[in-house]
């Protein structure tokens, strides 16, 4: 019966999105206005579709309907409900049918925000598309990755999810969230295809998607963050990035995303970078179904290799497709699409635009390099390799340092160009800063070019968007008597895109120094205790206290008691759960501000009651997350609307010589 | 302009070949065991195959047994302790570096059961039942 009325709602989906396509491709072919406004409506059909086809699973899934074969695959009758919840997205078929959620969710609200522009060819083409891409993810389940397959042998009881999807309540945040992020650059993609197909590749459409490409961004750190973090807390080897190949799956369209939130204003003030900012669109978005595919075609070997399938063949035939027809659309407008501007110094806020861009793009090529490096040596040379992660690393950091810079520097140049002296004031402090942070760690002794490199960098980011900051509040100060925090949340009121990125840039601050430091000071050891036995690891004093299990239907937990001395008391566990034979470990961790003590279970109490401890001192761990944070933070202020801007009137006292600050705070801010 | 672009050019062709040498210098080749054991390749390797019942020494610290797939078995001493699910028969991938015939690993891994098997069905069944005493 479910297994029906599910089928039946993708049914609907699927024609749904053939029939918008169809009434509003004849709309623009016959030029007839209700057509258009008739194919909108589609949109809405689409998403109801979704959302029923997505509760009937959510519902088989709570009443254990074992005849279809994806909730006896997923659920067992012992799982408990968050992962009854969440097992809707457990395996391909469920996560095909989340990912159509969300993807119709944003072409509904996309839809919505331009009712009035209904009969616009730009956004009646711009949901040709997207309806496009629903189609192809309805048809997936429609044929090969059918949520509702009924088995022709109702089993008793299901298999239960991955012990991985059932360990750590994350499993409800870190899927959805990164495909939130994934699937929202669809809209961008969209626009960028519709203003290619209409001729439109002025500012317009840019404008149109800027929110939505900030709110995907801001989805996909916030999953990529997640995925860390889950990574760091559940999975239990101590880090918190691998270079897995689907790690660097999420990592692709955000590394172009950023570049592209960045280009995108070199167009909008200077008309700039046309085809490159289209580019990086359809980049994005052609990364994202990479990413599917890498994810979940089981075509290389990762720890997120949760299903094997039969849907590989059509995501590759899928991004081939898009992939073509994108650098097909690309050449058919390249003579219109030459952009009228042209830099004219290299040191110009737009040329520091450009270097960060070659370095986004740069780090992209990199990471996708050695992501598919290993698929295609199977391919044409069938030995199975992996790429070390010494490549990424030497490869990364360099340009991470010089993303560093840049991110410090280019919110200070002007556009167009710049003269010494404007740039010697400004870059006077914080350069000091710098350098005085890189003598002072340099002397105490610091370890790591790097480490030292990025903390001095930090340092300097800060200070110069600290100054920004400080200008801008001043001059307000002196323009109108505020006082410092009304001064402050007006002059952010008044341009929320600028102090958002600024906010933004101090979380990737922390976000740099968590890295390096982490990456740089960490402490590993193995200790083997018997009951009652101590062991000191860096300061730190750890008592084996004995071993505690808890068994229940879901799983079996064998706990280590661990007294940290001055800290209390810490459990790493291992898990067995009845689907599985492998165990699933479970850290124990201290987080501090400064550095976390992280433990885990590495084997459980033999004959001999020893068991082994791994113990890790992680530095700084805390500070990725909170970065993570503040770069979340910083977005949704820069989604914020700005109030009218309210300008500083730049009368300044002497005519002959214009305050430099005013002039800043008031440049700066435009 | 023109030299302009060619620099840009020059400097991009730099780039991706010191990329290129720093990928080549990386890559680690997983080969099963039998393979493995006919190349004795120089750089740093991964090899694939079943841990041999009944020659497993040591646990905590390092451990030292013999792995087998395709009829072929080889040495291996691993630094560092195994998993909790390092046992006979156990399907494991080791990485590290050949010393004369024994391979020393620093890194060993266990390959999960059904849910995780590599996609191409690879199998290790040339490791004899975990009953014929086994360690």
């Amino acid at each position: 019966m479910r297994s029906a009325l599910g089928y039946l709602a993708i049914a609907v989906g699927t024609a749904g999105s053939v029939l918008g396509i169809a009434t509003l491709g004849a709309g623009l072919h016959l030029r007839r206005d209700s057509l258009l406004r008739a194919g909108r409506r589609y949109v809405g059909v689409v998403f109801v579709a979704a959302i029923c086809a997505f509760a009937i699973m959510e519902s088989a899934l709570f009443a254990h309907d074992f005849s279809i074969k994806y909730v006896a695959g997923n659920v067992a009758r012992a799982t408990p409900g968050l992962y009854t919840f969440t097992a809707a997205w457990a395996a391909l078929e469920g996560s095909i049918l989340l990912w159509v959620l969300a993807l119709t969710g944003y072409l509904a609200v996309t839809t919505w925000h331009f009712r009035a522009r209904a009969t616009d060819p730009l956004v009646a083409w711009a949901t040709i598309v997207a309806l496009g891409v629903t189609l192809f993810f309805f048809a997936l389940m429609l044929g090969p990755a059918n949520p509702f397959e009924e088995l022709s042998r109702v089993p008793v009881d299901g298999t239960g999810p991955n012990p991985l999807l059932q360990n750590h309540p994350l499993v409800a945040f870190h899927p959805p969230m990164l495909y939130l992020g994934y699937v929202g650059f669809t809209i961008p993609f969209s626009f960028a295809v519709a203003a290619l197909i209409t001729g439109r590749f002025g500012e317009g459409w840019l404008a149109d998607v800027r929110r939505t490409t900030l709110v995907a961004w801001a989805f996909l750190t916030v999953g990529i963050i997640l995925g860390a973090w889950w990574s760091y807390e559940v999975l239990g080897w101590g880090g918190y990035w691998g270079w897995d190949p689907v790690e660097n799956a999420s990592l692709l369209p955000w590394l172009t995303g950023t570049a592209f939130i960045h280009s995108v204003m070199v167009q909008e003030r200077r008309g700039m970078l046309r085809v490159w900012n289209i580019s990086l669109v359809l980049a994005t978005f052609c990364l994202t179904i990479l990413g599917t595919f890498l994810t979940r075609s089981g075509v290389v070997e990762s720890v997120h290799s949760f299903s094997e399938s039969s849907i590989g063949p059509w995501l590759l035939a899928f991004l081939g497709v898009v992939a073509l027809g994108c650098v097909a659309l690309i050449s058919w407008r390249a003579d219109k699409l030459r952009s009228p501007g042209r830099i004219d110094s290299p040191v110009s806020r737009e040329a520091a635009f450009l270097v960060n861009n070659l370095l986004f793009a740069g780090f992209a090529l990199v990471v996708l390099t050695g992501t598919v490096f290993p698929l295609l040596a199977e391919a044409f040379q069938d030995r199975r390799l992996t790429v070390g992660e010494p490549y990424f690393e030497r490869m990364g950091v360099p340009i991470g340092i010089a993303l560093l810079f840049f991110m410090a520097v280019g919110p200070l140049l002007p556009w167009r160009a710049t003269s010494g002296d404007v740039l010697r004031r400004r870059l006077l402090v914080p350069a000091w800063v710098g350098a005085i942070t890189l003598v002072v760690l340099v002397v105490a002794g610091a370890d790591g070019v790097a480490q030292v490199v990025a903390f001095s960098l930090g340092a300097f980011a800060l200070t110069s968007i600290g100054r920004t900051v400080v200008i801008g509040i001043r001059a307000r100060r002196r323009a109108r008597a505020e006082s410092v925090p009304v001064a402050a949340v007006r002059m952010v009121r008044g341009n929320t895109r600028l102090y958002g990125g600024l906010i933004v840039h101090v979380g990737v601050v922390l976000v740099a120094v968590a890295l390096a430091a982490s990456q740089g000071y960490v402490v590993k050891r193995e200790v083997t205790l018997t009951e009652g036995e101590s062991a000191t690891v860096r300061g730190y004093t750890l008592t084996y206290l004995g071993t505690e299990i808890d068994r229940s239907p879901q799983k079996t937990t064998v706990k280590a008691l661990v007294d940290v001395e001055g800290l209390g008391e810490y459990a790493p566990a291992i898990s067995t759960f009845p689907n599985s034979r492998g165990g699933i470990g479970t850290p124990s961790v201290h987080t501090g501000f400064r550095e976390d003590l992280y433990l885990t279970l590495i084997s459980s109490p033999n004959e001999t009651g020893t068991v082994t401890l791994g113990v890790q001192v992680n530095p700084m761990i805390v500070w990725l997350w909170i970065g993570g944070g503040v770069m979340v933070l910083g977005t949704i202020v820069a989604l914020i609307p700005a109030r009218r801007r309210s300008r500083v009137p730049v009368t300044s006292e002497s005519p002959e010589s214009p305050d430099s600050e005013l002039v800043e705070a008031v440049e700066v801010a435009t | 302009m023109r030299v302009r672009w060619a620099v840009v050019a020059v400097g991009c062709l730099a780039v991706a070949g010191m990329g290129f040498v720093v990928l080549k210098n990386n890559v680690v080749y997983l080969d099963p065991v039998s393979e493995a054991v006919a190349d004795k390749a120089d750089g740093r390797t991964r090899i694939g195959g079943a841990v041999v019942p009944g020659t497993i020494d040591g646990r905590e610290g390092a451990v030292a047994f013999e792995m087998t797939e395709g009829g072929v078995v080889m040495d291996v001493v691993h630094e560092g302790s195994p998993p909790d699910l390092f046992e006979a028969c156990a399907p494991v991938v080791v990485e590290g570096r050949w010393a004369g015939n024994t391979f020393e690993s620093d890194r060993l891994l266990i390959r999960h059961g059904n849910e995780y098997e590599p996609p191409d069905g690879e199998s290790y069944d040339d490791c004899p039942d975990a009953g014929d005493g086994s360690g």
